[in-house]
């Protein structure tokens, strides 16, 4: 079943395309229509916050002291890198969490692929499932690289939940990301997940 | 002078076999032959899932440096996957690094490793190329180094990835293999 997130039913148009003017969107079929503009990220925020699962997955992954809250959710740099970039065309992802720019306290900043981001996340709007898991995959990286500090920095995004020492099934993860962050994407998505 | 011209045939022959023979030698060996992935086994484990064995083997001279899972040092990370398309031909599927790799495994000179791994579809990464079956003929592919020098400066310079600092590995293919029964079973 497709996710419908709640606010959607109490703003309409939310997560739509906007028109430029912010008037109605209802133009005669002969206007060009203006490109799709890639998503304001807080409101990629806001329905983060708002995807099902996000406080038992939380606890589950980071422990009942920790939830994710407008103000500690990762900033999103969806300009700067092409992950998808041809000239690196070996397993490119959408998102992409550089412990660099992972500080040990405050605010992260993740990178989302700047084609999916200007194009993909720009027509289907901030509320697309796709555009909101691949941020809350990167942001539970981040997450995990400030708290699991018992692992050296490069170790602490592929621990499993809570940060244990992750399972056979995480380390050969079929999907082929063994990190955290796909865990908690999982867990996410699927119900009555379990970790396995 | 007719036996003349026969031993010129039968040299031409020979030497013309040794040619296509040699051709046919390259075109098969991967060009860094001295580092070998071998597939050892390849089992249904689920109606679309596969357990994968391999061996890599160092036939070289030199000790060979590449990143694996902290967690599990005899699992190279990233080892990526490719399926052959009848479109696109070799298609790299993932893994979709979006994690820099964390540790350093070496193999020394006529030493070997066994690697274990699952092929699963549907896959529900953030991979922008998905499998979309078990079917078509798989090969796996490794990233290596020949210094530890260059192996933690591919480590340091992992992001971006367009980043002129980090060191081009060198990669070795495994032979190609098909999955036994793989799913779905009829197109």
């Amino acid at each position: 079943m497709k996710w419908v997130p709640t606010l959607r039913k109490e703003r309409e148009g939310w997560g739509t395309r906007p028109s430029s003017s912010g008037q109605s969107t209802n133009q005669p079929l002969d206007t060009p229509k203006p490109p799709p503009v890639a998503p304001d990220t807080s409101t990629v925020k806001t329905y983060a916050l708002e995807f099902p699962n996000l406080t038992k997955c939380t606890q589950l992954f980071f422990g009942p002291n920790f939830k994710f809250t407008y103000n500690n959710l990762p900033n999103i740099d969806g300009t700067s890198r092409e992950i998808n970039s041809p000239s690196y065309d070996r397993g490119s992802g959408y998102g992409q969490t550089d412990p660099k720019f992972v500080p040990d306290h405050g605010r992260a900043t993740i990178f989302i692929d700047k084609h999916f981001w200007e194009n993909y996340a720009a027509h289907y709007g901030a509320s697309d499932p796709l555009v909101v898991t691949t941020y809350l995959h990167e942001a539970a990286n981040a997450r995990a690289i400030q708290q699991f500090t018992q692992y050296t920095r490069g170790t602490r995004a592929i621990t499993g939940p809570l940060g244990r020492v992750p399972s056979y099934a995480q380390n050969h993860d079929y999907s082929r990301d063994n990190d955290i962050g796909q865990q908690f994407g999982e867990c996410l998505t699927t119900p009555n997940w379990t970790y396995k | 002078m007719k036996k003349a011209v026969r031993l010129c045939l039968l040299f031409g022959c020979l030497a013309g076999y040794s040619c296509l023979d040699l051709l046919y030698a390259q075109n098969r060996t991967p060009k860094n032959a001295e580092v070998r992935i071998l597939v050892k086994s390849v089992e249904m484990i689920s109606q679309n899932e596969a357990h994968v064995k391999l061996t890599l083997i160092n036939e070289s001279t030199r000790t060979i440096f590449f990143t694996v899972n902290p967690f599990d040092v005899n699992m190279p990370e990233p080892l990526y996957l490719e399926q052959m398309r009848q479109k696109e031909g070799w298609t790299l599927f993932g893994p979709c690094v979006d994690n820099p790799p964390a540790a350093i495994s070496k193999l020394k000179p006529g030493k070997t490793i066994g690697i274990d791994d699952r092929i699963g579809v549907p896959t529900i990464s953030n991979c922008q190329v998905k499998p979309q079956n078990l079917l078509d003929s798989f090969r796996y592919s490794l990233e290596y180094f020949e210094s530890y020098e260059d192996v933690r400066a591919y480590m340091r310079n992992f992001f971006p990835s367009s980043n002129p600092k980090r060191p081009h590995p060198r990669i070795v293919y495994s032979e190609s293999f098909s999955i036994p029964g793989g799913w779905p079973r009829s197109r």
